[in-house]
């Protein structure tokens, strides 16, 4: 019967879409720095999601998902020029601003510092950190995301992680 | 195997990552041989969880279920037959519209203050000052239309670009002028909320006549008497309050708004890469746009639970650190959807030719489906349609009856010129005649900009309004649309009307409007509400209410039930902020000499810096209750150490501030306030607060710019 097939795809796209909306919605908003464009983003993933014959990608459905989203936002940012990524500006703020008053509001926890020294990192190091320590991906799937090889990944972590490790302990001293 | 530090492999292996066993175990001796590769292991692997807690205290967006529904579907035009849509309503509570009142407390030493601790009686209207002479509004008025003060001038202009016929009758005095120019509602934008459920690529609208407002290298300030000719869309000018003294003025009186639409609409001239004309900006707009997490009253009203909680806080003002900030938030009550009150609703729909585009009309369509769903045989549902013609496209309809409305929706056609004057008696008549008592009776308009009303004049329209909103039915007015906009006309309209007043200027809005918002802008738990403050002049040199310009009252409206305020809505929150400038400050805010004639007992009151009350009224009580609050010297927290709800609402003033070029900001600048901003996001439901950080960067970026917008030629608006 096609209605209960169409339920059944519906429920199972119901159970993708609960375990993966939220976590694809905050990855695009971290390429489009703009929650709701991701929004417009993630609900374009999973009309593509409906497009694709269910068997191309069970299996694999999150670093699919990732990879459609990646690529979906980049495009969206690429057209709207308007959009600019929190780590391109805090970098030049960085790179021109001395520290101004506010500072110390800023120096709230270790958590919000990583994240900032994170923001400071090439954009492509952001981005495999973020699949791996955000998404718990594996450098396979994270290879698979970004389109990139799997030593790529290896290599653009183990910088991330080296800077920021140096970092913090300047930042200690 | 020798192994650095430095090696990629030695990462992979410490996040466990390293899948061929031989070389895992491999790298495991090599690790185990030496003390260095250890520590550089244990380093990684610290790290690896500092960055995984890290990135798990990052805000999670928050999907609503209509949200997930709408991504489960299969086709973005969705088929209405299928009966496996899951949509439930997303719970009440997210809507959140907080009112920040900021009051500056100016310490001023004069020999008055000791002796007139607050006063019993207030001496002085409290805002009588702040009324514009009409002369110097209608000069505005023509400095902002580009147009002279010849009458026969003015008039010509006035034919041009209104659609009420009325307003061309020959004689138009000055006064009438500008009658019409603050409440005329002819225009109300509504329309793109619907543009959520398409699945079009998130572009922002940019119609050309968005553009048009070019303001070069100039100031907000400046741009405010730039002849406007490049383009129509109009707004009634906001004068900021400065500081009084509590010995001149003692009681601050306004009225609630819960509307967001200023928000929304100085986002899209950021978006556009313009900044908004000091004139759009409405601060009090701005700060309630976002949610915040002031707890809600938890008893129900059906319990006899209060319909808000009040919250105070104050702290250190951010751009100016001798000066106080006093915010006063509002809670609505989170009711539940079972709680609502049963439903009236009239939509009265402009299907004129300029609805037709797949933002406009479909998405209206679209929405009105979602809503429908989601109520049941205890509501009622009518749609009345105008444009060349007005008409009943579905009589009143108990909502159970989803087919019927489902047809009714499905015939609606955009097409003919617009002719609203109809179309709002009708919609209104309906909605008088299914009356529900005790129940949630309203007319949501939904137009794109050229709301037409065939009206004998403005004045009527407003007056339409404001009867109906005596007994009791509310309007809402979902605006979308440039170049055109008519905001003070919307604005105006929608507080006659009692109800709110949205504006859409992106499917992101939309959104926001039809899925977060949605219960505090379709019902309403509290009408009337009022504050009003009195500050003690023994603490307090000055103050001075940030934002509300238009909302103020005169001291005695107050305890005056028959005097209209506005409503507040399931789950909003409203904020007001006071700055104070304490008394153990300096100022040079005018003072008044000591009365002669009248004695005014003071009351002795050590330690209290203003007592803040509130008056409300029940959705269908005519009488109003009194709330009465406190607030203390020793009860201000440093503004680092104040809760981020109480920074970020002070930071989006400051941000309304530097964008209308207020003197009160003391220089603070865009880097400040977007650094403040970043560190007060909190777990940021919805992502509105970091998106506000962007444009803060954006304001900041067209502020320094070199190269001016280019400037569209004039007459080249889409409408």
């Amino acid at each position: 019967m096609k209605d209960e097939r169409r339920s059944f795809e519906s429920n199972w796209m119901r159970s993708i879409v609960d375990a993966h909306a939220a976590d694809l919605t905050r990855y695009a908003a971290s390429i489009l720095y703009d929650a709701d464009g991701a929004k417009d983003v993630v609900q374009d993933v999973f009309l593509r999601l409906w497009q694709e014959p269910r068997a191309n990608v069970e299996g694999h459905v999150l670093p699919w998902l990732f990879r459609v989203c990646r690529n979906r936002a980049l495009d969206v940012r690429r057209k709207g020029g308007r959009m600019k990524r929190l780590d391109e500006a805090s970098a030049e703020r960085a790179a021109t601003d001395a520290p101004g008053p506010e500072t110390v509001t800023e120096q709230q926890d270790s958590h919000a510092q990583i994240l900032q020294m994170m923001q400071a990192l090439p954009e492509n190091q952001q981005e495999v950190v973020r699949l791996k320590f955000q998404n718990g991906m594996s450098y396979k799937e994270i290879a698979s995301v970004t389109e990139l090889t799997v030593t790529n990944v290896g290599f653009l972590l183990h910088r991330a992680i080296n800077t920021l490790r140096a970092r913090v302990v300047a930042s200690g001293e | 195997m020798k192994l650095l530090p430095e090696d990629p492999r030695l990462t992979a292996y410490a996040l466990g990552e390293i899948e061929d066993q031989q070389e895992r175990s491999a790298i495991e001796s090599a690790v185990a041989q030496s003390t260095e590769l250890q520590q550089a292991v244990a380093a990684i692997r610290d790290m690896s969880e500092l960055l995984t807690k890290g990135f798990a205290a990052e805000p999670i967006p928050e999907l609503s279920e209509f949200e997930k529904a709408r991504m489960g579907q299969p086709t973005a035009t969705r088929e209405r037959s299928g009966g496996s849509r899951i949509l439930s309503w997303p719970v009440l509570s997210s809507v959140a519209a907080v009112l920040i009142v900021a009051f500056v407390v100016l310490p001023q030493r004069s020999a008055l203050k000791e002796d007139f601790a607050y006063q019993a009686e207030p001496r002085k209207e409290d805002f009588a000052d702040q009324e514009l002479p009409i002369e110097s509004l209608i000069s505005k008025l023509q400095i902002a239309e580009g147009i002279s003060a010849h009458d026969d001038e003015i008039h010509a202009e006035l034919i041009e670009s209104s659609p009420f016929q009325a307003i061309a009758r020959p004689n138009v005095k000055p006064n009438e002028l500008v009658e019409l120019r603050q409440s005329n509602p002819r225009r109300s934008v509504i329309a793109p909320l619907l543009s959520m459920i398409h699945s079009e690529p998130p572009v922002m609208p940019k119609p050309a006549a968005m553009r048009t407002l070019a303001f070069r290298k100039i100031t907000p300030k400046q741009a405010r008497e730039l002849p406007a000719t490049f383009n129509t869309e109009k707004y009634a000018p906001i004068e900021e309050s400065g500081f009084r003294s509590p010995l001149v003025a003692a009681l601050s009186t306004f009225s609630i708004d819960v509307d967001t639409a200023s928000y929304a609409n100085v986002r899209r001239f950021l978006n556009q890469g313009q900044l908004p004309p000091a004139d759009a900006l409405r601060i009090e707009e701005m700060i309630n746009y976002f949610p915040y997490a002031d707890a809600a009253p938890t008893k129900s009203l059906d319990e006899g639970g209060a319909p808000f909680a009040v919250h105070m806080a104050q702290t250190i003002a951010p751009w100016n650190k001798s000066h106080h900030l006093l915010r006063v938030a509002l809670k609505g009550y989170e009711m539940p959807w079972e709680e609502r009150p049963s439903s009236n609703l009239v939509f009265l729909l402009d299907v004129s030719g300029s609805m037709n585009n797949a933002n406009k009309l479909p998405l209206v369509k679209e929405a009105m489906d979602l809503l429908v769903r989601r109520l049941d045989a205890r509501d009622r549902v009518a749609v009345v349609v105008y444009a060349g013609a007005s008409g009943l496209a579905l009589p009143s309809t108990t909502a159970n009856n989803y087919d019927t409305i489902q047809h009714a929706m499905d015939k609606l056609k955009a097409g003919g010129s617009t002719n609203g004057g109809e179309g709002i008696q009708l919609a209104y008549k309906i909605a008088r005649e299914h009356f529900i008592d005790g129940g949630n009776n309203r007319v949501i308009l939904c137009t794109d900009g050229d709301f037409n009303v065939g009206q004998t004049n403005s004045g009527d329209l407003t007056d339409i309004a404001e009867a109906a909103a005596d007994e009791g039915i509310s309007l809402t007015i979902l605006g979308f649309g440039m170049g055109n906009y008519k905001d003070d006309l919307l604005e105006a309209l929608s507080n006659k009307g009692k109800g709110s007043y949205a504006y859409v200027d992106s499917s992101a809005e939309a959104r926001k409007v039809f899925l977060e918002d949605l219960t505090g802008n379709l019902f309403k738990i509290a009408k009337d509400v009022k504050i009003q403050v009195e500050f003690n002049p023994a603490q307090v040199n000055a103050y001075r209410l940030i934002g509300y310009e238009n909302r103020r009252l005169k001291a005695e409206d107050f305890n005056n039930d028959k005097k209209k305020a506005g409503d507040i809505g399931p789950g909003h929150t409203v904020v007001a902020l006071y700055e104070i400038i304490p008394a153990t400050v300096d100022s040079d805010v005018p003072s008044v000499d000591a009365l002669r004639y009248q004695e005014v007992e003071a009351k002795s009151a050590p330690g209290e810096v203003a007592t803040v009350k509130l008056r409300y009224k029940q959705p269908d009580a005519d009488v109003s209750q009194l709330i009465t609050r406190t607030v203390n010297s020793d009860e201000w927290v440093r503004f680092d150490a104040t809760h981020e709800d109480v920074r970020f609402s002070a930071i989006v003033a400051a941000f309304g501030m530097r964008l209308a070029g207020s003197e009160h900001l003391n220089g603070l600048s865009y880097d400040a306030i977007e650094s403040i901003a970043a560190s007060s996001l909190g777990i940021d439901p919805g992502g509105h607060r970091s998106e506000f950080v962007g444009l803060v960067r954006r304001a900041r970026e067209l502020s320094t710019a070199d190269t001016p917008m280019p400037v569209q030629p004039h007459g080249t608006s889409q409408e």
